[in-house]
């Protein structure tokens, strides 16, 4: 009876177009919606990932509690804190940056952008940025006077106007500074448009005491735990604070990016969640396609027991039909999906935002496939149920 | 164009033909049948099943139109209407009664009977006046808030009657009446219909049983092959 | 007559009962979700609004321009300072401006390190000036006064034990702000207000003394002579800045902000936020709506022959229409109702828990608007989605249908 009752139940689902195709429908559309969400998702976990590469795991930051040093005048981290982070055991060598907010000029239009220092003669500091030049040349020391761009500034209209060139000259904080080279684009319109110089020039552009924003340290691999807690006992003797009162604190990298990705969780959760809202309305559908099917079909199934069919294969007849439903709307929800997370991401990338890839492996694909098989399994449950219940001898009798 | 002497002719059908095409065989359900039936007659449309009754009741009651020839009800010739016309005619003008009662099921008694008021555009109050008027003469005053599966075949037949009133219709059309009813219930139904008649109302009534036919009905016309076989009438 | 169709509709609809229910939970589920969200929305609008609304809505803000991590004036490239002040207090339409810096500090009090923002009295006509416009009043101890050095007003956190020193802070204790020692001489009733109520409130002369920004000014808060014409006197400030500081339109280096402008500035970014949430959410709707064509093109399938019945008693194919296409509104209309009503309950709890959360004291609406295009939504939906089967059952051809 077996293949039989595989054929029955397609030509039923063949015979009953329209509705089944509305049935589909419904799934499909709630199983795109996830599978769009989810790609985006995992795309956004990838790009946290990525930050934490293999070489910054050895890494720490160092950056003050309260306010955000550097940009605050009341909390710095200076060059002897900078010693006192090096002379920690278990740290092999650590740098200063300097992040502010900078006026720049070009072509008689002004913007405030971000401006990144840091110490060109240290290499941890590439190590972790993962950034690569475009065009022109990275910083090296005695680069007083110049800059290296973000990405967004050689395109014309981007940030301003008239795109910059190598070799131009842009006013920073009133100087006038040299073009080197421009840096790839990083994907977010923040740090595409961010300036960089060496240390050495953040006096210049900046009159005035300055703190750093971050010490980073590298940290022996095997002892990176330690490395962070001579770091704290060091800088609380040399900042004359008292255990428990610090007004700094030391990171690895990986936790800083732990708490990223902590708070991503929840909002992809959150999206999703709602997007099930939609599975679950079309689970809804689901069923009332199944108990209309098996309404019209009672008489059927009076006949269909009359010549032998057990209960269970009344049951495994329909619930194979609902979740058949299900499967193909997983199908071609995954296809539709896939279409719209493409074309989604390449707008989004056009608008700056490349950062915000979508990202697909098999797991996905087959994840929503099989969700959507489930879904249609158990909103044809009931329904199958009752249909396998059936008493043969009132059936047969209905008109 | 109605002659003189003939206005009284309340539905006329003048050579008329139906044909159904299935798949390359034409069938000739009705093969040129002309019919008169004057107001306040009584008529028959006898034959055996597949002699073109079913699709002659189709056409005289307006559910059909004819491949060819004309069918004139009150004169108008209804052979071209579009379905809405149709429809307004099958409505104002002839009142139905089915074999198997074809009440709906959701509705009450009293609500079948006030549903082709509706479609006619009668008010609420106006409706349910004339529906408890119409179930009181069939006698089902005390079943008017019944669903007709709590009803009997008899009482579903005149609900089914009290119904085809409702607009006061020219014409009765009952096909098959007592087909789904026992001898006794049947009796009594024909007998509202003989009572209708003496009213003033005309009536029309296909049937296969010749005894019925030829026992209620003035003039019988005998169907055979979609055509009319013969023409009787009943002696006073 | 329509209300003829609409009852025969409703019996139509009970009598299928189960898949009824059915679809209507499809789209109740939908409308509930939407309505839950805009809601929900709209709550955190409003508390987040109320924010804005505790820092007084008579001021005219004025900072400086560039990007801020922080409160204002941190961080900035060109500061504000005491000369733009003066320049502001001169102009004509402008009643009274006065000076406010705020930084972020650290504070001590048993034996706990906190982080927060202090931020300055100005003394004399400004001092009452800003009492008033904050509405400043203390449920202990005083408010500041001319003259008072070493002492400080907490927010009112600090006493209800809220700013993590785990033990509440009373008037007459000794906190150590920046190292240095202070009085607490009294704390502000609570305002709702994040900001005010953690904050720490200190005469001008101690704060320039810990924090040392010299002639820096982070906020400027200018009253009008006009209260009904902000905007004038904002252009005003704007126009004599810009000669000023020598910038063009459009290329200030500072930013002079009403309530409404800055509260403008966030909701644009809240609603965007929200319709993005409703958008998703609509899609369920959607698919509810799916689930009505097919609960209808069922019902045409299974009515054929009452549909014959009913051309042969005399419905037009309009007549016939219509009553399908009411009931596929109807079912559209009830399950909107009930999931805009059950929506809009959680959006009223919901908000109430946004309120408790922030500290907020904002009264939850329930939108008018939105329930009503709620349901004229799902009606209409309802009967867009039965047109097609609605079409349908008009077709029907009465022989056919009947045919024993």
């Amino acid at each position: 009876m077996k293949d039989e009752s595989i054929q029955y139940s397609l030509r039923n689902i063949k015979h009953r177009k329209t509705r089944s195709f509305l049935t589909v429908f419904s799934i499909l559309i709630g199983i795109a919606t996830i599978f769009i969400f989810i790609s985006f998702g995992y795309g956004l976990y990838n790009y946290i990932g990525q930050l934490s590469s293999s070489s910054s795991a050895n890494k720490l930051i160092i950056q003050s509690k309260g306010g955000i040093s550097g940009l605050d005048e009341n909390f710095n981290l200076d060059d002897d804190d900078l010693a006192v982070v090096n002379r920690a055991a278990g740290v092999m060598d650590a740098t200063g940056l300097y992040v502010k907010s900078a006026e720049v000029v070009w072509n008689n239009e002004r913007i405030y952008a971000s401006l990144l220092a840091f110490d060109p003669k240290k290499p941890l500091m590439i190590e972790v940025s993962n950034i690569e030049i475009a065009s022109g040349r990275e910083l090296s020391s005695g680069d007083s006077g110049k800059v290296v761009l973000g990405y967004n500034y050689q395109i014309s209209g981007k940030i301003f106007k008239k795109e910059v060139k190598l070799n131009d000259n842009i006013e920073i904080q009133g100087k006038k500074l040299k073009v080197v080279g421009f840096y790839n684009s990083v994907g977010n319109p923040a740090d595409d448009s961010q300036v960089y110089i060496i240390n050495d020039y953040v006096n210049i552009l900046y009159p005035g005491n300055n703190s750093y924003t971050w010490i980073i340290a590298e940290a022996d691999l095997k002892e990176v735990v330690k490395a962070k807690e001579n770091i704290e006992k060091g800088l609380i003797k040399s900042r004359n604070l008292e255990e428990g009162k610090e007004d700094f604190y030391v990171q690895s990298f990986e936790d800083m990016i732990e708490s990223y990705s902590s708070a991503l969780d929840i909002v992809i959760a959150f999206i999703i969640l709602i997007a099930l809202i939609s599975v679950l309305v079309s689970a809804i559908n689901t069923a009332n396609t199944m108990i209309t099917s098996v309404i019209e079909r009672y008489k059927e199934i009076g006949i269909l027991k009359a010549i032998g069919a057990k209960n269970s294969e009344i049951l495994k007849i329909f619930l194979f039909e609902s979740s058949f439903l299900g499967f193909i709307a997983g199908c071609m929800g995954v296809i539709v999906g896939f279409v719209g997370t493409y074309i989604g991401g390449a707008i989004l990338a056009n608008v700056g935002f490349g950062f915000l890839k979508p990202y697909y492996n098999f797991w996905l694909f087959f994840g929503c496939i099989a969700f959507a098989t489930l879904t249609g399994a158990i909103s044809g449950v009931l329904p199958a149920i009752r249909a396998s219940k059936i008493n043969p001898v009132d059936a047969l009798r209905y008109e | 164009m109605v002659k003189k002497g003939e206005e009284s002719i309340v539905l006329e059908l003048r050579n008329v033909e139906k044909h159904y095409h299935m798949g390359d065989n034409v069938v000739r359900a009705v093969d040129g049948i002309s019919i008169k039936v004057k107001k306040g007659e009584f008529i028959a449309i006898m034959g055996p099943s597949g002699s073109g009754k079913s699709t002659a009741m189709n056409l005289v009651g307006s559910l059909d139109v004819p491949t060819q020839g004309h069918i004139f009800l009150d004169g108008e010739d209804i052979s071209k209407f579009d379905e809405s016309n149709l429809a307004q005619v099958r409505g104002k003008k002839i009142g139905f009664i089915f074999q198997s009662f074809n009440l709906i099921p959701n509705l009450t008694a009293r609500e079948n009977v006030m549903l082709p008021m509706m479609f006619q555009g009668l008010e609420l109050d106006e409706r349910e006046k004339v529906a408890g008027d119409l179930l009181k003469l069939v006698n089902l005053e005390d079943r008017m808030n019944h669903y007709p599966g709590e009803l009997s075949g008899g009482q579903r037949q005149r609900v089914a009657i009290a119904r085809a009133l409702a607009n006061d219709p020219d014409v009765i059309l009952a096909d098959e009446p007592t087909g789904n009813l026992d001898t006794k219930t049947g009796e009594i139904v024909l007998e509202f219909l003989d009572k209708l008649n003496k009213q003033g109302k005309t009536i029309i009534m296909v049937t296969h049983d010749p005894h019925l036919a030829q026992e209620h009905a003035q003039i019988v016309y005998w169907l055979k092959d979609g055509k009319v076989e013969k023409i009787t009438r009943k002696k006073k | 007559m329509i209300s003829d169709y609409f009852s025969i509709a409703f019996k139509n609809l009970k009598h299928r009962g189960i898949r009824s229910w059915l679809t209507l939970l499809g789209i109740f589920i939908g409308v509930m979700a939407v309505v839950a969200l805009m809601s929900l929305g709209s709550g955190l609008k409003l508390a987040v609004s109320s924010q804005f609304g505790v820092s007084a809505t008579e001021l005219i803000t004025v900072q400086a321009g560039g990007l801020s991590y922080g409160p204002p004036g941190s961080y900035v490239a060109n500061p504000l300072t005491i000369d733009d002040l003066e320049t502001i207090q001169k102009i004509s339409s402008v009643k009274q401006a006065i000076r406010r810096n705020m930084d972020s500090g650290k504070l001590e009090y048993n034996n706990h390190l906190i982080f927060g923002y202090a931020a300055s009295v100005p003394s004399g006509e400004d001092r009452k000036f800003l009492y008033e416009q904050l509405e400043l009043e203390t449920i202990e101890g005083r408010l500041l006064k001319d003259g008072d050095s070493g002492k400080v007003v907490l927010g009112y956190n600090f006493y209800a034990n809220k700013v993590g020193l785990e033990k509440p802070v009373l008037v007459g204790k000794k906190v150590l702000i920046q190292d240095e020692e202070f009085e607490v001489v009294g704390i502000a009733d609570k305002q709702g207000s994040l900001i005010y109520d953690n904050i720490v409130l200190m005469n001008e002369a101690d704060m320039k003394n810990l924090f040392n920004y010299g002639d820096v000014v982070d906020i400027i808060s200018v009253q009008p002579r006009d209260k009904n014409n902000l905007d004038k006197t904002k252009e005003d400030i704007e126009k004599v800045l810009r000669d000023k500081r020598d910038v063009e339109i459009g290329k200030e280096d500072f930013q002079v902000s009403t309530p409404e402008s800055s509260l403008a500035q966030i909701n644009k970014i809240l609603n965007g936020i929200q319709i993005f949430i409703a958008i998703v959410a609509s899609i369920s709707i959607l698919v509810g709506a799916i689930g009505i064509v097919n609960t209808m093109t069922t019902s045409v399938l299974e009515r054929r022959r009452e549909i014959g019945i009913m051309k042969a008693i005399g419905a037009t194919n309009f007549q016939i229409f219509i009553q399908f296409f009411i009931e596929a509104s109807l079912l559209g209309l009830i399950g909107g109702f009930l999931g805009a009503l059950c929506g809009a309950s959680i959006g009223f709890v919901g908000t109430m828990g946004i309120n408790a959360w922030i500290g907020a004291q904002v009264q939850p609406a329930i939108s008018f608007w939105l329930i009503f295009f709620s349901l004229l939504g799902s009606f209409l939906l309802g009967g867009l989605a039965g047109i097609l089967p609605a079409l349908d059952a008009a077709k029907q051809n009465p022989v056919e249908a009947i045919r024993e």
